[in-house]
Protein backbone atom coordinates (compact mmCIF):
# COMPACT_ATOMS: atom_id res chain seq x y z
CA UNK A 1 0.00 0.00 0.00
CA UNK A 2 3.21 2.04 0.85
CA UNK A 3 4.41 1.97 -2.62
CA UNK A 4 1.06 2.71 -4.26
CA UNK A 5 1.41 5.87 -2.02
CA UNK A 6 5.00 7.13 -2.49
CA UNK A 7 4.41 6.56 -6.65
CA UNK A 8 1.18 8.90 -6.11
CA UNK A 9 3.51 11.25 -4.21
CA UNK A 10 6.12 11.01 -7.41
CA UNK A 11 3.62 11.35 -9.73
CA UNK A 12 2.22 14.43 -7.76
CA UNK A 13 5.35 16.15 -7.74
CA UNK A 14 6.26 15.60 -11.13
CA UNK A 15 3.05 17.24 -12.48
CA UNK A 16 3.43 20.12 -9.62
CA UNK A 17 7.02 20.91 -10.73
CA UNK A 18 6.27 21.21 -14.23
CA UNK A 19 3.26 23.43 -13.01
CA UNK A 20 5.90 25.67 -11.31
CA UNK A 21 7.80 26.18 -14.20
CA UNK A 22 4.79 26.99 -16.44
CA UNK A 23 3.21 29.28 -14.28
CA UNK A 24 6.72 31.20 -13.43
CA UNK A 25 7.49 31.15 -17.44
CA UNK A 26 4.21 33.01 -17.28
CA UNK A 27 4.71 35.55 -14.67
CA UNK A 28 7.42 36.82 -16.68
CA UNK A 29 4.58 37.16 -19.86
CA UNK A 30 2.60 39.34 -17.54
CA UNK A 31 3.48 42.77 -17.41
CA UNK A 32 1.53 43.32 -14.09
CA UNK A 33 -1.92 45.17 -12.39
CA UNK A 34 -4.22 43.30 -10.74
CA UNK A 35 -4.07 40.06 -12.72
CA UNK A 36 -0.09 40.31 -12.26
CA UNK A 37 -0.40 40.70 -8.67
CA UNK A 38 -2.54 37.56 -8.15
CA UNK A 39 -0.89 35.44 -10.73
CA UNK A 40 1.59 36.24 -8.03
CA UNK A 41 -0.06 35.32 -5.23
CA UNK A 42 -1.05 31.97 -7.46
CA UNK A 43 2.58 31.11 -7.86
CA UNK A 44 3.26 31.48 -4.61
CA UNK A 45 0.90 28.90 -3.82
CA UNK A 46 2.07 26.68 -6.66
CA UNK A 47 5.48 27.16 -5.18
CA UNK A 48 3.84 26.18 -1.55
CA UNK A 49 1.92 23.39 -2.49
CA UNK A 50 5.19 21.66 -4.21
CA UNK A 51 7.40 22.04 -1.07
CA UNK A 52 4.68 20.40 0.47
CA UNK A 53 4.70 17.43 -2.52
CA UNK A 54 8.51 17.32 -1.86
CA UNK A 55 8.11 16.45 1.69
CA UNK A 56 4.30 14.60 1.97
CA UNK A 57 5.86 11.10 1.73
CA UNK A 58 8.26 12.05 4.86
CA UNK A 59 4.67 11.76 6.67
CA UNK A 60 4.51 8.08 6.19
CA UNK A 61 8.32 7.71 6.41
CA UNK A 62 8.06 8.82 9.70
CA UNK A 63 4.55 7.91 10.16
CA UNK A 64 3.07 10.83 11.39
CA UNK A 65 0.24 11.03 13.90
CA UNK A 66 -3.33 11.51 12.78
CA UNK A 67 -3.44 14.65 14.78
CA UNK A 68 -1.08 16.51 12.95
CA UNK A 69 -1.98 14.63 9.25
CA UNK A 70 -5.63 15.75 9.95
CA UNK A 71 -4.06 19.47 10.80
CA UNK A 72 -2.05 18.97 7.16
CA UNK A 73 -5.32 18.06 5.41
CA UNK A 74 -7.25 20.76 6.41
CA UNK A 75 -4.52 23.08 5.87
CA UNK A 76 -3.88 21.74 2.16
CA UNK A 77 -7.79 21.99 2.02
CA UNK A 78 -7.75 25.77 2.79
CA UNK A 79 -4.76 26.57 0.53
CA UNK A 80 -6.49 24.51 -2.36
CA UNK A 81 -9.43 26.75 -1.41
CA UNK A 82 -7.66 29.92 -1.62
CA UNK A 83 -6.03 28.83 -5.09
CA UNK A 84 -9.08 28.53 -6.75
CA UNK A 85 -10.53 31.74 -5.24
CA UNK A 86 -7.20 33.79 -6.90
CA UNK A 87 -8.03 31.05 -10.41
CA UNK A 88 -11.55 32.44 -10.31
CA UNK A 89 -10.64 36.03 -9.80
CA UNK A 90 -7.98 36.36 -12.94
CA UNK A 91 -10.61 33.92 -15.11
CA UNK A 92 -13.36 36.71 -13.86
CA UNK A 93 -10.31 39.32 -15.32
CA UNK A 94 -10.26 37.93 -18.66
CA UNK A 95 -13.48 37.86 -19.30
CA UNK A 96 -13.91 41.65 -18.45
CA UNK A 97 -10.79 42.29 -20.80
CA UNK A 98 -12.91 40.39 -23.56
CA UNK A 99 -15.69 42.12 -22.71
CA UNK A 100 -13.17 45.59 -23.68
CA UNK A 101 -12.30 44.16 -26.76
CA UNK A 102 -15.33 43.41 -27.98
CA UNK B 1 13.16 60.65 -37.75
CA UNK B 2 9.99 61.76 -36.12
CA UNK B 3 7.58 59.40 -36.13
CA UNK B 4 3.65 60.45 -34.73
CA UNK B 5 2.15 58.16 -32.04
CA UNK B 6 -0.14 56.31 -34.41
CA UNK B 7 2.62 55.33 -36.76
CA UNK B 8 4.28 54.02 -33.68
CA UNK B 9 1.60 52.31 -31.92
CA UNK B 10 0.73 50.46 -35.50
CA UNK B 11 4.25 49.35 -36.34
CA UNK B 12 4.59 48.32 -32.39
CA UNK B 13 1.14 46.25 -33.07
CA UNK B 14 2.90 44.31 -36.00
CA UNK B 15 6.13 43.33 -34.26
CA UNK B 16 3.49 41.45 -32.41
CA UNK B 17 3.19 39.45 -35.04
CA UNK B 18 5.61 36.45 -34.28
CA UNK B 19 8.23 36.03 -37.13
CA UNK B 20 7.71 39.84 -37.99
CA UNK B 21 11.92 41.16 -36.90
CA UNK B 22 10.59 44.82 -37.41
CA UNK B 23 9.27 47.55 -39.84
CA UNK B 24 9.67 51.09 -40.98
CA UNK B 25 7.61 53.74 -43.11
CA UNK B 26 9.72 55.81 -45.70
CA UNK B 27 8.79 58.49 -47.80
CA UNK B 28 9.31 59.39 -51.27
CA UNK B 29 12.51 60.97 -50.48
CA UNK B 30 14.04 57.78 -48.78
CA UNK B 31 13.58 59.61 -45.58
CA UNK B 32 12.70 57.16 -42.38
CA UNK B 33 9.27 58.53 -41.15
CA UNK B 34 8.84 55.51 -38.50
CA UNK B 35 10.85 52.55 -37.34
CA UNK B 36 10.58 49.94 -34.80
CA UNK B 37 13.28 47.61 -35.74
CA UNK B 38 15.75 45.90 -33.05
CA UNK B 39 18.61 48.06 -31.82
CA UNK B 40 20.87 45.49 -34.13
CA UNK B 41 19.54 47.21 -37.15
CA UNK B 42 21.28 50.53 -37.20
CA UNK B 43 19.60 53.99 -37.89
CA UNK B 44 21.80 54.71 -40.78
CA UNK B 45 21.41 51.44 -42.42
CA UNK B 46 17.55 51.45 -42.62
CA UNK B 47 17.80 54.83 -44.10
CA UNK B 48 20.26 53.96 -46.55
CA UNK B 49 17.97 51.04 -47.80
CA UNK B 50 14.90 53.18 -47.55
CA UNK B 51 17.22 56.05 -49.39
CA UNK B 52 18.22 53.48 -52.24
CA UNK B 53 14.65 52.00 -53.02
CA UNK B 54 12.89 55.28 -53.03
CA UNK B 55 15.66 56.68 -54.94
CA UNK B 56 14.94 53.80 -57.92
CA UNK B 57 12.89 54.76 -60.56
CA UNK B 58 11.30 50.78 -61.02
CA UNK B 59 10.49 50.70 -57.95
CA UNK B 60 8.70 54.13 -57.53
CA UNK B 61 6.74 52.58 -60.95
CA UNK B 62 5.47 49.51 -59.83
CA UNK B 63 4.73 50.37 -56.13
CA UNK B 64 3.09 53.83 -57.14
CA UNK B 65 -1.16 52.59 -56.56
CA UNK B 66 -2.50 52.29 -53.20
CA UNK B 67 -2.36 48.47 -53.08
CA UNK B 68 0.88 47.89 -55.15
CA UNK B 69 2.74 45.78 -52.36
CA UNK B 70 6.16 43.69 -53.02
CA UNK B 71 7.67 40.74 -51.47
CA UNK B 72 10.66 39.88 -51.70
CA UNK B 73 11.63 35.93 -50.52
CA UNK B 74 14.97 35.05 -49.57
CA UNK B 75 16.39 31.41 -47.78
CA UNK B 76 16.63 32.94 -44.35
CA UNK B 77 13.51 35.31 -44.15
CA UNK B 78 10.95 37.58 -46.80
CA UNK B 79 10.68 41.60 -46.91
CA UNK B 80 7.55 42.87 -47.94
CA UNK B 81 6.62 46.18 -49.03
CA UNK B 82 3.28 47.69 -49.32
CA UNK B 83 2.17 51.18 -50.84
CA UNK B 84 0.73 53.62 -48.50
CA UNK B 85 -0.19 56.31 -51.09
CA UNK B 86 3.10 57.91 -51.41
CA UNK B 87 4.92 56.73 -48.70
CA UNK B 88 5.91 52.78 -48.22
CA UNK B 89 5.73 50.16 -45.45
CA UNK B 90 8.38 47.87 -45.42
CA UNK B 91 8.28 44.88 -43.24
CA UNK B 92 11.10 42.44 -42.61
CA UNK B 93 10.55 38.87 -40.98
CA UNK B 94 11.91 35.40 -40.84
CA UNK B 95 11.11 32.88 -42.88
CA UNK B 96 9.26 30.84 -40.50
CA UNK B 97 6.18 33.80 -40.49
CA UNK B 98 2.68 32.56 -41.17
CA UNK B 99 1.52 34.02 -44.62
CA UNK B 100 -1.44 33.99 -43.61
CA UNK B 101 -1.70 35.85 -39.57
CA UNK B 102 1.32 38.42 -41.61
CA UNK B 103 -1.35 39.29 -43.97
CA UNK B 104 -3.89 39.93 -42.31
CA UNK B 105 -1.80 41.73 -39.79
CA UNK B 106 -0.17 44.09 -42.62
CA UNK B 107 -4.32 44.79 -43.90
CA UNK B 108 -4.95 46.12 -40.69
CA UNK B 109 -1.80 48.06 -40.04
CA UNK B 110 -1.51 49.78 -43.42
CA UNK B 111 -5.54 50.38 -42.83
CA UNK B 112 -4.63 52.29 -39.88
CA UNK B 113 -1.85 54.26 -41.53
CA UNK B 114 -3.84 55.14 -44.29
CA UNK B 115 -6.77 56.30 -42.33
CA UNK B 116 -4.81 58.29 -40.16
CA UNK B 117 -2.47 59.87 -41.87
CA UNK B 118 -2.88 63.33 -42.19
CA UNK B 119 -3.52 64.75 -45.55
CA UNK B 120 -1.17 65.82 -47.47
CA UNK B 121 -1.42 69.38 -48.36
CA UNK B 122 2.30 69.99 -49.90
CA UNK B 123 5.20 71.33 -48.33
CA UNK B 124 4.37 74.90 -48.08
CA UNK B 125 0.90 76.15 -47.32
CA UNK B 126 -1.47 77.63 -49.90
CA UNK B 127 -2.28 80.85 -49.86
CA UNK B 128 -5.22 81.55 -47.30
CA UNK B 129 -4.98 78.29 -46.12
CA UNK B 130 -5.98 77.50 -42.27
CA UNK B 131 -2.92 77.15 -40.24
CA UNK B 132 -2.14 73.26 -39.01
CA UNK B 133 -5.68 71.96 -36.96
CA UNK B 134 -5.17 71.35 -33.22
CA UNK B 135 -5.43 67.09 -32.65
CA UNK B 136 -8.38 66.24 -32.23
CA UNK B 137 -9.93 64.99 -28.23
CA UNK B 138 -9.33 61.32 -29.63
CA UNK B 139 -5.77 62.23 -31.16
CA UNK B 140 -4.68 63.34 -27.87
CA UNK B 141 -6.28 60.35 -26.11
CA UNK B 142 -4.21 57.91 -28.16
CA UNK B 143 -1.39 60.15 -27.43
CA UNK B 144 -1.67 59.82 -24.14
CA UNK B 145 -2.23 56.02 -24.06
CA UNK B 146 0.99 55.66 -26.85
CA UNK B 147 3.14 57.80 -24.05
CA UNK B 148 1.62 56.22 -20.91
CA UNK B 149 1.78 51.96 -21.87
CA UNK B 150 4.41 52.59 -24.94
CA UNK B 151 4.73 48.96 -26.11
CA UNK B 152 2.18 47.68 -24.16
CA UNK B 153 0.18 50.48 -25.64
CA UNK B 154 -1.65 48.60 -28.75
CA UNK B 155 -5.08 46.62 -27.14
CA UNK B 156 -6.06 50.41 -25.39
CA UNK B 157 -5.09 51.97 -28.95
CA UNK B 158 -7.70 49.34 -30.63
CA UNK B 159 -10.26 50.71 -27.65
CA UNK B 160 -10.04 54.03 -28.91
CA UNK B 161 -10.09 53.05 -32.60
CA UNK B 162 -13.38 51.31 -31.86
CA UNK B 163 -14.78 54.11 -30.08
CA UNK B 164 -17.33 56.14 -31.96
CA UNK B 165 -17.16 59.90 -31.89
CA UNK B 166 -19.91 61.19 -29.21
CA UNK B 167 -18.03 62.38 -26.04
CA UNK B 168 -19.94 59.50 -24.43
CA UNK B 169 -18.27 57.37 -26.43
CA UNK B 170 -15.14 58.45 -25.45
CA UNK B 171 -15.81 58.66 -21.93
CA UNK B 172 -16.79 54.77 -22.02
CA UNK B 173 -13.65 53.89 -24.31
CA UNK B 174 -11.00 56.05 -21.73
CA UNK B 175 -12.76 53.92 -18.69
CA UNK B 176 -12.21 50.69 -20.75
CA UNK B 177 -8.57 51.80 -21.28
CA UNK B 178 -8.33 52.74 -17.57
CA UNK B 179 -9.50 49.26 -16.82
CA UNK B 180 -7.65 47.04 -18.97
CA UNK B 181 -4.57 49.01 -17.67
CA UNK B 182 -5.24 48.70 -13.92
CA UNK B 183 -6.23 44.89 -14.81
CA UNK B 184 -3.21 44.24 -16.72
CA UNK B 185 -0.33 46.92 -16.39
CA UNK B 186 -0.17 49.07 -13.23
CA UNK B 187 -2.68 50.64 -10.89
CA UNK B 188 -0.42 53.64 -10.83
CA UNK B 189 -0.62 53.83 -14.43
CA UNK B 190 -4.14 53.17 -13.95
CA UNK B 191 -4.77 56.19 -12.29
CA UNK B 192 -1.99 58.50 -14.33
CA UNK B 193 -4.41 57.61 -17.92
CA UNK B 194 -7.58 58.20 -15.94
CA UNK B 195 -6.48 61.66 -14.69
CA UNK B 196 -5.13 62.31 -18.12
CA UNK B 197 -8.32 61.74 -20.14
CA UNK B 198 -10.30 63.25 -17.97
CA UNK B 199 -8.41 66.21 -18.27
CA UNK B 200 -8.76 65.85 -22.42
CA UNK B 201 -12.68 64.81 -22.20
CA UNK B 202 -13.21 68.01 -19.54
CA UNK B 203 -13.72 66.59 -16.13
Amino acid sequence: MNWMAYGLAALAIVVMGVNVVQSIRLRRAIVGGEVGAKWGVLTFLIGFFFVGYLVSPLAIVYELPPKYLDLLVFAVFLFGAVFVYVVIGIIRDMLTFLKLLK
Amino acid sequence: MSSLPHQEAALQQLAAVPGVVGSLVFDAQGEVVASVFPPVFDGAGLRTLSGRLSADAYFQDWLAGESASLELRYADGDVLVRSLDGSWLLVLCTAQANPQLLSMSLTQVVRRLRIQAPARTGEFPLPGATPAQAPSTLERMRAVATAELGEHAAQALEILAAAGPKPKDLRAAARDVEKLTRLFISKTKADEINHKMREILGG
